[in-house]
Formats: structure tokens, sequence, C-alpha cells
């Protein structure tokens, strides 16, 4: 349980985080899923990831400032930022705040295996 | 002594009843004689006669001129003159005098016989006046016509041409005694629509324009026919005055061209315009909606993907399962492609080698046109020159155009076989004095009914069966293509050929 490597889903849409939960998990992942921010903020602090993935629309505070806090804290890990509504301007703003990678929806299975070994192998 | 007094009475007779005036006058002028004619002519009674002088009724000239003419008389036999005598009332009658001078009883005297040409010398100075005032006339007439400026031609009533002034035959010739519709219009009967014509039929103006085919090229000529008529009110003939409109004509022409030229344009660039807005207006309800439908799609996807994973292998679950998942990405792709009709390029374009981008293009899709037996013929001019773009956006303007011609072929020839060819031709064009490098794509496939060939850049329309195009691709290339400067135009004969021809403008860097 403990060397398995962790990875945290911030979505609020309730199918994406059940489903990454599920292909993750199967690849042997400890994956947590939140909804909003705080709860983000909060996992954040009782637990020591190794992976992210933020969706840019959060209800409220936005997936960026979720990125921009966990570079503030000096938290190292990878952040793979995940949007239903790409555009150039986000995409340049994720790039800006260290994101690890930018991926439009839908994303499916086999680019979230791909992504989550990319990011998972860089570390 | 008998006979000379019947020659007195003869002499006498004729004296008094002669028409003429008659005096017998004295070298000191006095009149010694005067005959009834006289005496008539001059108003002066018998009595009164019978006391003046020559000079009494010749006022005119002085006693020496009076006394020159006597003396020359003396000399002479016999002298004509006309001189100007005054009647009693003060009237001046002028007179022809025949005068002579005699001796009668050792005197010299004079006879003179005068004629009254008073009103032979009024018709005369009429005569003249009217001759003067005929030529003043005459010349003004001539000036008034060469100031006019137009050509004026005078045809009897059997089209003959009777005069021309000098501006007329300077513009058609000369054919003073031609006929005017052999002479200008090379026929054997007047022309139809004549203006003459119609003046000397019915004695009215008649103006219009007439054309004449030269072997300069078309003559525009505006006419203006009116009678001319006798004395009597007959119409003898008719005058034709001509002016050249022939610039006039073009320029109207040129004009009307112009106008025509412009309305296409601004009809053309508003449909444009309308065009980009409705693109644009797509685009953002595509990017409004975007995060809408990508989340949902998203969830369907992965569902059925967890179904898939989980579902006996060549099950009819797991078959409907991969089906949800097709579907599902066939929205994703929808949504993608309408997000770039609001998406504005970043960034600059860079001089790059279209040559290169269309082989990249081709690396990407070369291995499935090999396996689809399609024959592929590149046609590339060495040396083309360099065009500033966005390598990216031509290369999905190239890949779409390629998965166009792939399909048609296909949809033709399902099997490989000879006929199955693709051509690909990069040259250099002049469009509008605009250096630009063109990359024409051919294929002989099923090719575009004419009806549809319209509308095959407008979103949403495709010449594919239902699900299998979306209608974006080539509207997006079009969008594409035309914010590089350049043009995609697509030419295609249905069950025979599609071409589409992609230019854009050479980069300035290497010359035009």
């Amino acid at each position: 349980m403990e060397n398995r490597l962790k990875i945290l889903i911030v979505d609020d849409e309730e199918s994406l985080r059940m489903t990454f939960a599920i292909f993750l998990s199967k690849e042997g992942y400890h994956v947590m899923t939140t909804c909003t921010y705080e709860e983000a903020l909060a996992a954040l602090e009782r637990n020591q990831f190794d992976l992210l993935f933020v969706d840019v629309v959060l209800g409220g505070k936005s997936g960026f400032d979720l990125l921009r806090e966990i570079r503030g804290r000096s938290m190292s890990c990878p952040v793979v930022m995940i949007t239903g509504s790409p555009s150039d301007e986000s995409a340049a703003r994720a790039s800006e705040l260290g994101a690890f990678d930018y991926i439009p929806k839908p994303v499916l299975k086999d680019t979230l295996l791909q992504v989550t070994r990319a990011a998972l192998g860089k570390k | 002594m008998r006979q000379s007094s019947e020659a007195e009475i003869r002499y006498r007779t004729l004296f008094e009843q002669a028409p003429d005036g008659i005096l017998i006058i004295g070298t000191d002028g006095a009149i010694l004689d005067f005959n009834e004619a006289a005496h008539r002519q001059l108003g002066f009674s018998r009595e009164e006669f019978a006391g003046l002088k020559i000079s009494d009724i010749d006022p005119l000239e002085s006693n020496e001129e009076i006394q020159a003419r006597i003396r020359r008389l003396l000399h002479r036999e016999k002298a004509e003159f006309e001189v100007t005598l005054r009647t009693k009332e003060g009237a001046a009658r002028d007179v022809h005098v025949i005068a002579q001078a005699f001796a009668l009883s050792g005197r010299t005297l004079f006879h003179t016989i005068w004629r009254d040409i008073t009103d032979r010398r009024k018709a005369e100075n009429a005569l003249r006046e009217a001759l003067v005032r005929v030529a003043e006339e005459s010349a003004r007439t001539d000036a008034i016509i060469e100031a006019v400026g137009d050509g004026i031609s005078i045809q009897d009533t059997n089209f003959t041409v009777l005069y021309q002034n000098r501006v007329h035959k300077n513009l058609l010739g000369e054919h003073t005694g031609e006929h005017c519709y052999r002479a200008y219009q090379c026929r054997e009967s007047i022309c139809e629509g004549c203006y003459l014509a119609m003046s000397l039929k019915d004695g009215k103006v008649h103006q219009g324009e007439r054309l004449r085919i030269t072997v300069e090229g078309k003559r525009y000529y505006d006419v203006v026919a009116s009678p001319l008529r006798d004395s009597t009110g007959r119409i003898i003939a008719a005058i034709e005055a001509v002016r050249e409109i022939t610039a006039r004509k073009q320029m109207e022409e040129e004009l009307r061209r112009h106008r025509e030229q412009l309305e296409d344009l601004v009809e053309e660039r508003t449909k444009e315009i309308l065009h980009a807005a409705q693109l644009a207006s797509i685009g953002q309800l595509a990017a409004g909606v975007a995060h809408e439908i990508n989340n949902p799609i998203n969830g369907i996807i992965n569902y059925a993907q967890i179904l898939t994973d989980t579902l006996p292998a060549f099950s009819k679950e797991r078959d409907i399962a991969t089906r949800i998942i097709k579907e599902g990405k066939r929205v994703a792709t929808i949504v993608h492609s309408l997000l770039s009709f609001g998406r504005k390029q970043k960034g600059e374009k860079i001089p790059v080698g279209i040559e290169n981008i269309l082989f990249e293009a081709l690396i990407l899709t070369e291995a499935q046109i090999r396996k689809e037996g399609i024959c592929l013929k590149i046609h590339m001019t060495e040396g083309l020159p360099r065009v500033e773009a966005h390598p990216q956006q031509l290369q999905q303007v190239f890949l779409n155009v390629l998965t166009n011609a792939q399909y048609a072929l296909n949809q033709r020839y399902p099997k490989a076989q000879k006929d199955k060819i693709l051509e690909i031709h990069g040259e250099k064009v002049i469009v509008n004095d605009d250096s630009r490098v063109r990359i024409s794509f051919l294929d002989y496939g099923t090719g575009i009914p004419s009806q549809m060939l319209g509308k095959v850049a407008n979103p949403f329309f495709s010449t594919k069966p239902s699900g299998q195009g979306t209608g974006l691709g080539l509207s997006i290339c079009h969008e594409i293509v035309k914010a590089h400067g350049g043009s995609l135009t697509v030419e295609s004969e249905e069950g025979k050929f599609t071409r589409v021809m992609i230019d854009i403008p050479v980069a300035k860097s290497d010359g035009k």
C-alpha cells in the first residue's frame, strides 16, 4: 500500500472522477478524487501525491488557482491540467505555471495511462 | 415761212409731249425754255420755272461746277451725265441727262433732256443692299455651320448627298452625289429607322443615335434630322447634323462595366463578411458549449470503455460498448472542429517552402494511400518561391484535401486499379498581377454534382453520406487559406474528377 504511487484527481464531474479512478486503480495506482478546490487543498494537506490531474474549471476557484497554490507550497509533483474548453490562452497559462501537460477532454483511457506513465517516469 | 412754222409746230409738239424733261439753257445757266414734263416732274409752275436758273434745280453742284460743265459742253457736241435735281418741295430726283450745245441766232444755247431714274436708282440700291445682305447672311451661315462642330449634310428626297460641311467630310469622308445609305452604311436601300427619312416624310425634327460598323470598330453618332423646304413650303431635302459620340459611348460602357464589377465585388465581399460572421458565431457558440459537451462525452466514452474492458470478447454487448465509444469520439471531433472557427491564429507567419509542408502531409497519409491502391502522381516545379504561412495550418489543409480525394477515389474504385489516380501539381502562377504558389489536387474519383459545387465550403455541408463527414473540413480549409491571403477553388465534374486548387501568395522576401 505504501509503495503504491498516489494520484489525485480533481474534477467537479463525477463521471470523470469515477472512470479515471477505475482506469488508474486497475493499473495499480492509489487513486483519490476530490470535487472542489477546497477539498483538493485538504487532501494535499494530509497526503503526499505523486501526480495530480486537475480540471481547469472547478466551480468557484479554477484549476489554475490550485496549480499556483501547489507551486506556492513548493510541492514538486507533476500536475496535468485537463479541460473541456481548450484554448491557446489557457494552454499557455498552464505552461507558465509549470503544468506537466495540458490535455483537452475527452481524455480517453489510453491517453490517460500514457500521460500518467510519462509524468511518473519523469519523476 | 410756212415750212418753218410747220417744223416749229412739230418740234413744239414733240417738245411738249416728250415724257422726259427738256430744258433750253443759256450759257449763264438761265433756264430759257422747259417742257411740260420738266414742269410736272419738278413741281414748279410755268411762271416760277421761267425765272429759274440751273443752279436752282441742281443745288448739289456749286456754281463753279455748273460753269465748268457748261464750258466742257461748249467744246464737245454732246455729254451724258447723271445729277440729282431738286423739286419745288425739296425732294431729290435722280436724272440721267443728255446735254448738247447748239447755236441759235448767233447765241450758244444748251439743249438738255433728262430722264427721271429715281425709281430705277432706288431699285438698284435696294438690290445692291439685298445682295450685300445675302452675302453677309451666307458668310454668317457658313461660319455658324463650321462653328457648331457637328457634321452637317443635306440629302435630297432620293437620299442623294447634296452637301457636306468640312466636319462631316472629316467624319464620314467625301460622298457628295452618292446615296447616303450606300456611302455611310454600305447598303442597297435606306436604313431601318432612318431619321432623315422620317423628317422627309412628316416634316418634323427627329433625333437619335446611329451605330456604324467600320474597320476600326463600332462608331456611334448622335443624329438630328430636320426638313428643308422651298418657298412654297414643299419639302425638297433634309438636313442631317451628325456628332460622333463613340468616346462617350465607350466611357458609358466602361462606366457600366466598372459599376457591375463593383457591384459584384460588393456582393462577393458581403457574402464573405456574412460567411465570416457566420463562422465566427459558430466558433463562439462552440467555445461556449464545448465544455458542456466535452465533459459528458468524456464520461460516456469512458463508461463505455469500462464496459468494453469487462465484457467478454466477441459478445454483442461489448460490440455495442465499442460503438458507443466510436460515436462519442465522433461528437468530440465535431466540437473540436467547430472550435477552430472562433480561434485566432497566434504568432507571425514564417516564410516556408510549401512543398515541404505538402511532403510532410504526404508522409502522414502515404501508407494509407498505398494501401488503398491509389496511384499518386506528383509534379512539382523546381525552385518554387517560398510562401508566408503557419505551416501547421497549411498541413491541416493539405491533409483534409487529401482525405477528401482518397474518399472520392475509394467510392468510385473500391479496389486498386490503374484509373484510381491522384495527381498533385505544384507551380508558380500569376493571379491579378500577384505571384502565387498553386498546389492543385486532381482526383479521378466520384466528382461533385454541379448543384452542390457552390456549397462545398459551407459549414455542415457534406457530399458524404450522413455520418461519414462533419461538413466542416473544407470550410475550415477555406478559412485557413483565406487567412493566408490565398484562395481555395474547387472544380469538379460528377463521375469524372475533382480538382482543388490552393493558391498562396509568394513571400515578400522571395520577391514577386
